[in-house]
């Protein structure tokens, strides 16, 4: 089990409890959001998986490592996780050196640095802008830079904190392409996101919480039977999903292919009774 | 649930009398007990009198506690280390008290750290009070009415909010750089070079918050020239306006006295 | 006359050598909701400050055309006086607070404390606006201390203070959720029903069907289309201007190659349109059976 997060409970310095008696496990290669309303813990969850915060109760091992004894340095090649602002990350002057600042934290070799951030930029398609400063640029162009260096980490776990707040739909498809590239590499991807449209075309499992504590744990397809808990936790339905219901659609239809032929075969079955 | 962010203010509401006093006064005050002490009065007798009545003032404004405990916490170590620094090094030590192992304990250093410390607590105890008394936003109104551009008013305000916010953005940064695999820990180089990442977030995210900030303010009518309200209401009155002009007068009088003499 | 009108305006920031917006010709008339959409440096943001006066009299650069707002022109009045008309709700709503008023209350006071508007006069105004808005149990609050979206309240609480008969919103949903985002919908389309003109930039087009009265879509800072919802969010143009038709739109384009589409009926963004079209075919169907 490459994440299993062990029963556990976290409590802030002003003794708001942040999270309930959790547990979950991981397996590489898994894309899974994280959903839940604006508090409900998913951003205090992932600071646990690198030993940002360290649980008050319980256990949290990544690949096999204790976080409470690890170091976040050590374990920052584990996992590296996107925070929601760009402007809390991007610290250096050239789009080059801040995707290149992560790998050369981890020590990796020069030309094993390069061509990781050689791809993280493509991907992002950031390369033509490898010498300008970061700042002369847009919110969603920071973004991406943000999102490339924690592309260029190369660790086995990626973590994305609302990656598609504030980008357009093109944008966006670069995100999805990084996605399908980072699960052929068997990689991990958990992503924090309010975007069911998002969710429901990038990931397979969601992990949903509520005031700190897990309320579902399955497939997108089972979540999406639940209207209740997609109330309770801030959502909105995606609007394949709502267009099914409204079409009175028997099972949740997660695209609008699947929409259109479960379309078709709700005709067909009219036309044959 | 977010950690809920700080506030930068120090006031405590106790709905006393020198809460409802205009900050202008309090101010005032300050300023005659710092004139006095370093200028005008001195010697034991006029020490014990000033401190007896600033406790008491300090006590009928209900925040005798805060004021000691804070006192406490700045006046102890500085005590610590100018008492044995003067008592033994003070270039004009005659008058042996004390002489052990070889170390020599004079008494004109003594006093003059003590007198000294005694003034710096006099200043401080007159200005916790006025910090303890005086919500910020009394002040900034209190500036805004006085002064004929906002400008300063704002700069002076601002800061009490806006720090507040810093400390929260300094956290999620060192960690945004942590989760990077940036050390923070070791040596002094190392951590040294750790400041780096640092700093540029935060100052290009403050430029930027200036920036937006002032199209906010701008839109919100903050330059217009027209004549200002004012939401709060201030208490002021005839007393206190004399009150204030005599402070400041006698404040006066002591420094020409000074000049002259 | 039109409530608000550019003519011709084209844009360049200072040190830019492309225009952030060309040619721009709008005509609004009062009480219309407009979306405005497009893709990340498309000038809706550009827009927005112009309409507001932040572009040029802030920003300086280079402005041809004109911005009339009831018929005079923005470059005649100050930022200041231009906001008592357009009220302008930034992207991030903590950069809308003033830095240094210490409640929810006085910071919706502050607007009206710098138009001199009297005590008691504004305490009314301040408690009618805080109502509206639905942050009453919050007036004693910190602004700092309030959740995105009661934050995002509380900055188009500070325009509405001073009471502009035109608001304009620069992607005001960007850092909420989606009921969130609906809420401020819901919002604006109470302003507008109460007599405001409303415009908006907004990167979910699907939000947007259910509110807007007409659409204006940005591309590389021109003007390529300026309809109704129905007609603008469809046109196969929304994906050559980086942008993406809604799921809605995407699953009736695939009924209609698939038969289930009236042929006469447009496509359709909304869920209501979508599920009317779907409906109405099923029905034929039924019937020619």
């Amino acid at each position: 089990m490459l994440i299993h997060v062990d029963n556990i409970s976290f409590t802030y310095c002003n003794s708001v409890t942040a999270l309930h008696n959790l547990s979950c496990e991981i397996s590489a290669g898994e894309r899974i959001a994280l959903t839940g309303h604006n508090g409900s813990g998913k951003s205090t969850l992932v600071k646990h998986l690198n030993g940002l915060l360290k649980p008050s109760a319980g256990k949290v091992w990544i690949d096999g490592k204790d976080t409470t004894t690890a170091k976040t340095v050590q374990l920052a090649g584990h996992v590296a996780l996107l925070f929601q602002n760009p402007d809390d990350q991007i610290c250096k002057r050239t789009v080059w050196d801040e995707v290149v600042f992560g790998p050369k934290n981890l020590g990796y070799p020069t030309k094993r640095i390069e061509s990781l951030a050689e791809e993280a930029l493509m991907l992002f398609e950031l390369t033509p802008f490898k010498t300008r400063n970061p700042h002369d640029f847009g919110y969603s162009e920071r973004k991406r830079i943000a999102m490339a260096s924690i592309v260029a980490m190369d660790t086995p776990v990626l973590v994305f904190d609302e990656p598609t707040a504030g980008l357009d739909p093109y944008e966006i498809s670069l995100l999805t392409t990084t996605f399908k590239k980072l699960q052929s590499e068997n990689k991990t991807v958990i992503v924090i996101s309010h975007d069911m449209d998002f969710v429901v075309e990038n990931v397979a499992r969601v992990i949903s919480l509520a005031v700190g504590r897990k309320v579902f744990d399955g497939s997108v397809r089972d979540l999406f039977k639940k209207p209740v808990l997609i109330n309770t936790c801030g959502l909105r339905l995606p609007q394949v999903i709502e267009l099914g219901n409204a079409c009175g659609l028997q099972y949740p239809a997660l695209s609008p292919g699947e929409c259109v032929a479960a379309l078709e075969e709700q005709l067909r079955q009219v036309d044959n009774s | 649930m977010l950690p809920q962010q700080s506030t930068a203010t120090l006031f405590i509401d106790t709905g006393s009398w020198v809460q409802q006093l205009h900050p202008f006064t309090k101010l005032s005050y300050i300023l005659l007990t710092g004139v006095t002490v370093y200028l005008g009065l001195s010697g034991w007798k006029y020490t014990c009198l000033f401190l007896l009545v600033n406790a008491v003032i300090v006590a009928s404004a209900r925040v005798l506690k805060q004021t000691f405990h804070t006192l406490g916490r700045i006046m102890l170590p500085l005590l610590l280390f100018m008492i044995p620094i003067h008592g033994f090094l003070y270039p004009e030590n005659k008058t042996v008290l004390l002489d052990a192992y070889g170390m020599t304990l004079y008494q004109e250093g003594l006093v003059y750290a003590i007198t000294t410390l005694s003034k710096l607590t006099m200043v401080l105890m007159a200005s916790l009070l006025f910090v303890f008394t005086t919500h910020p936003a009394d002040l900034i109104t209190a500036l805004s009415h006085a002064g004929k551009s906002p400008s300063l008013a704002y700069l002076l305000g601002s800061p009490l909010l806006l720090l507040a916010g810093m400390r929260e953005r300094i956290e999620t940064i060192q960690s945004a750089q942590r989760a990077r695999g940036m050390q923070t820990e070791g040596n002094v180089v190392r951590r040294f070079c750790s400041l780096a990442p640092m700093i540029l977030p935060l100052v290009i995210g403050a430029i930027v918050e200036v920036e937006q900030r002032s199209i906010a303010l701008e839109v919100r009518g903050f330059k217009s020239t027209s004549a200002k309200t004012s939401l709060r209401i201030l208490s002021d009155s005839t007393v206190q306006r004399l009150a204030r002009w005599l402070m400041l007068l006698t404040g006066a009088a002591i420094i020409l006295f000074r000049l002259i003499s | 006359m039109f409530k608000l009108e550019t003519n011709l305006l084209t844009y360049h920031y200072p040190e830019s050598e492309k225009p952030a917006l060309h040619d721009i010709s709008i005509s609004i008339p009062a009480g219309e909701f407009i979306a405005v959409i497009g893709a990340n440096n498309s000038g809706k943001s550009t827009l927005c400050y112009a309409l507001a006066g932040v572009v040029p009299h802030l920003y300086h650069g280079k402005m041809k055309g004109s911005v009339l707002i009831d018929g005079t022109n923005n470059n005649n009045r100050t930022v200041s006086e231009i906001a008592l008309h357009v009220g302008l709700v930034l992207q991030v709503p903590g950069s809308q607070m003033s830095g240094v008023r210490f409640t929810v209350f006085e910071e919706v006071a502050f607007g009206l404390e710098n138009r001199g508007v009297p005590r008691e006069k504004m305490r009314e105004r301040v408690e009618t606006v805080l109502a509206l808005m639905d942050l009453q149990e919050y007036a004693t609050r910190s602004p700092y201390q309030l959740s995105g979206g009661q934050q995002q309240r509380l900055a188009l609480a500070t325009v509405l203070a001073v009471d502009p008969t035109i608001l304009v919103l620069d992607e005001p949903t960007t850092f909420l959720d989606p009921q969130g985002a609906k809420l401020v919908f819901d919002t604006l389309q109470q302003l507008q029903q109460q007599g405001k003109t409303i415009v908006v930039t907004e990167q979910r087009l699907d939000l947007i069907a259910g509110y807007a009265d007409r659409v204006l879509a940005f591309d590389k800072g021109h003007l390529v289309m300026d309809g109704r919802p129905r007609e603008v969010l469809t046109s196969p143009k929304i994906q050559s201007i980086n942008l993406n038709w809604t799921r809605y739109t995407q699953v009736a384009d695939l009924a209609r190659q698939k038969g289930l589409w009236p042929r006469d009926l447009p496509l359709s963004a909304s869920l209501f349109e979508t599920v009317d079209g779907l409906s109405h075919r099923r029905k034929t169907h039924a019937h020619s059976r």
